[in-house]
């Protein structure tokens, strides 16, 4: 057995020092020998990171990193593996994490869906279309069928994007991400999140929830 | 001006606990600070990390070689001693706990409480007794080493089930004393096999906890055998209820104990209060909101807050979250020692 003082010792604060905060973290990669990956932020540049030191590791962060790109319209570093930006230089961090998670837990040759989604209150599909307004990239929610309560639809998943989206509205039915620019495959990753908000809340609380030790999640008392 | 250590980590831990002055206050998690990065940094996985004893050392050395803190606890879960008493058993994956299903009980009074021949040798014990002895072997007396056997209450729950045993306490008082006492004997040998392996100190978790039971109970069924434990176990014993518990820290500052350690959901300068000295403190940074949502400025402001109201060891409130970030958990020593430059000079460093 290696020894327990040195062998890793101070290895993480290192580590840390180098690739930044942690924006989301993934426990299980169910596609790689369950490591666990994080995605890390310094200055504006987002690293696909794990501990893990498994051989492998590294071809592992470039598929994940590559799905980035593909599924969330980044943009990969050049000369590097594990490195993306945004082109705006803002990293919109709360998208990010959804886009993580899916880069992580879905196959390699995972891709977004194409065409419109079916919205879960109502019969509606729906669909996002960009437009330049006043200088600002726009994504006007656009919903093809007929419900009785189409306006308030469209108010309620505008108010989705605005939340999983970290987007601003710009209207009942449109918003545009903080920076104003142009980022078309994030928010077609979000509008699916947008058209049920406490299914998605639901979804999360019950992640994190997972791993925590409480006298709810023990059954010593019902959970909270 | 930089504030300089004058301890070890398990000087420091060793003073808290017997209420000796300090150089600082420690950080010391009672139960657990592995997470599923620490896991992969030195490729020791739940639920292996927890049934292996070479796993469970290397993974728990992380807590004092990364995190910073001041001590090692190897046993990570509640659920050794119950695996071995031959509980039913759900081991799950890296990033979830492994549980007993309290739903298929294996014991229903007193008279099944029988400890099996092998109980010392089975896996599970083995795990943490000679992790422990490796441990110490390779710290000796640079960390506190921090085992933990279950209290009769919490192994209650494990083997009766959890409405049983509540029901029990209801329908037949005397009888649940029976059961509590019978089971004690496996929470000494347990705890004293750590001992003689090397434990520098005990955590005691037994969840009579606010949030099923009243402060009532624990003085009924609790106090006496508490005050036992604390005799008959030869080291500091640190006492973990999850939950609201300010209601019986009255009692529990009569336990004989060296520390309580208590949830976020006590006031901690309440709680400091109630106590009064009569028994240590140690925890209350809140898990699922701020270690595992939020970000080390968040960390930072709960350490503050503890250590302004006096606890005597910093750490979580209970078991970390397991996709807990690692930034948030090295904040935790980083905020002791910067709260205690900013006060330095003013009598509030270095108290036991």
């Amino acid at each position: 057995m290696a020894s327990l003082k040195t062998a890793t010792r101070g290895r993480a604060a290192e580590v840390l020092e180098r690739i930044g905060h942690c924006v989301e973290l993934v426990p299980l990669d169910p596609n790689f020998q369950e490591i666990t990956v994080g995605l890390y932020v310094r200055d504006s540049v987002a690293i696909v990171w794990t501990f893990s030191r498994k051989p492998g590791v590294e071809e592992r962060m470039r598929v994940i990193r590559d799905q980035l790109v593909a599924l969330g319209g980044m943009t990969a570093v050049a000369g590097t593996h594990d490195k993306v930006v945004y082109e705006c230089g803002q990293l919109h961090e709360r998208p990010l994490k959804f886009l993580m998670k899916r880069a992580v837990e879905k196959p390699p040759d995972h891709r977004l869906p194409e065409g419109r989604v079916k919205d879960l209150r109502s019969p509606l599909m729906l669909d996002i279309k960009g437009l330049e307004e006043d200088g600002r990239w726009v994504y006007r929610v656009d919903a093809e069928g007929e419900a009785p309560n189409e306006a308030a639809r469209l108010r309620a998943v505008t108010g989705g994007l605005a939340r999983y989206g970290d987007m601003e509205k710009a209207g009942d039915d449109a918003a545009s991400f903080s920076c104003g620019h142009r980022h078309d495959q994030l928010a077609h990753l979000v509008l699916p999140f947008a058209r049920n908000v406490s299914q998605v809340e639901d979804m999360l609380a019950a992640d994190a929830m997972r791993g925590q030790m409480t006298t709810g999640t023990l059954g010593f008392s019902p959970p909270t | 001006m930089a504030f300089t250590e004058t301890m070890t980590s398990r000087e420091r831990v060793m003073n808290a606990l017997a209420g000796k002055p300090v150089d600082r206050p420690p950080v010391c998690n009672p139960t657990n600070v592995a997470t599923v990065d620490l896991m992969d940094l030195v490729d020791a996985p739940f639920p292996d990390a927890c049934r292996d004893p070479e796993l469970n050392a290397q993974l728990a050395a992380t807590g004092y070689t990364e995190l910073g803190f001041d001590a090692i606890a190897p046993y990570f879960t509640i659920i050794q001693e119950s695996s071995a008493l031959g509980c039913d058993m759900q081991w799950e994956q890296k990033d979830n706990w492994p549980t007993v299903r309290m739903s298929n009980p294996i014991w229903k009074g007193p008279d099944d409480v029988k400890v099996p021949s092998g109980f010392l040798k089975h896996p599970d014990v083995l795990a943490i007794t000679r992790s422990i002895s490796l441990l110490k072997r390779e710290f000796g007396d640079e960390v506190a080493i921090i085992g933990k056997t279950m209290g009769p209450w919490t192994l209650s729950y494990h083997l009766f089930g959890v409405e049983p045993f509540l029901l029990m306490t209801i329908d037949d008082p005397d009888l649940t004393m029976e059961c509590l006492n019978r089971l004690k004997e496996i929470s000494v040998l347990f705890g004293q096999a750590q001992i003689d392996a090397g434990a520098d100190a005990l955590t005691f978790p037994d969840h009579a906890t606010g949030d099923l039971v009243s402060a009532e109970y624990y003085r009924r069924f609790l106090l006496e055998l508490h005050q036992e434990m604390a005799e008959r176990l030869d080291v500091p014993l640190i006492l973990h209820i999850c939950g609201k518990t300010l209601d019986r820290m009255d009692y529990i500052a009569q336990n004989n104990m060296a520390m309580f350690h208590f949830d976020s959901k006590n006031d901690a300068q309440e709680a400091m209060d109630i106590v009064d000295g009569r028994i240590g403190l140690v925890g209350n940074i809140n898990n699922p909101e701020t270690l595992y949502a939020r970000g080390p400025e968040e960390v930072r402001q709960e350490v503050y807050r503890c250590m302004d109201a006096g606890v005597n060891m910093i750490a979580p409130e209970c078991a970390v979250p397991l996709a807990t970030k690692l930034e948030n958990l090295m904040e935790i020593p980083k905020a002791v020692r910067a709260w205690c430059e900013d006060h330095q000079g003013n009598g509030a460093v270095g108290s036991g």
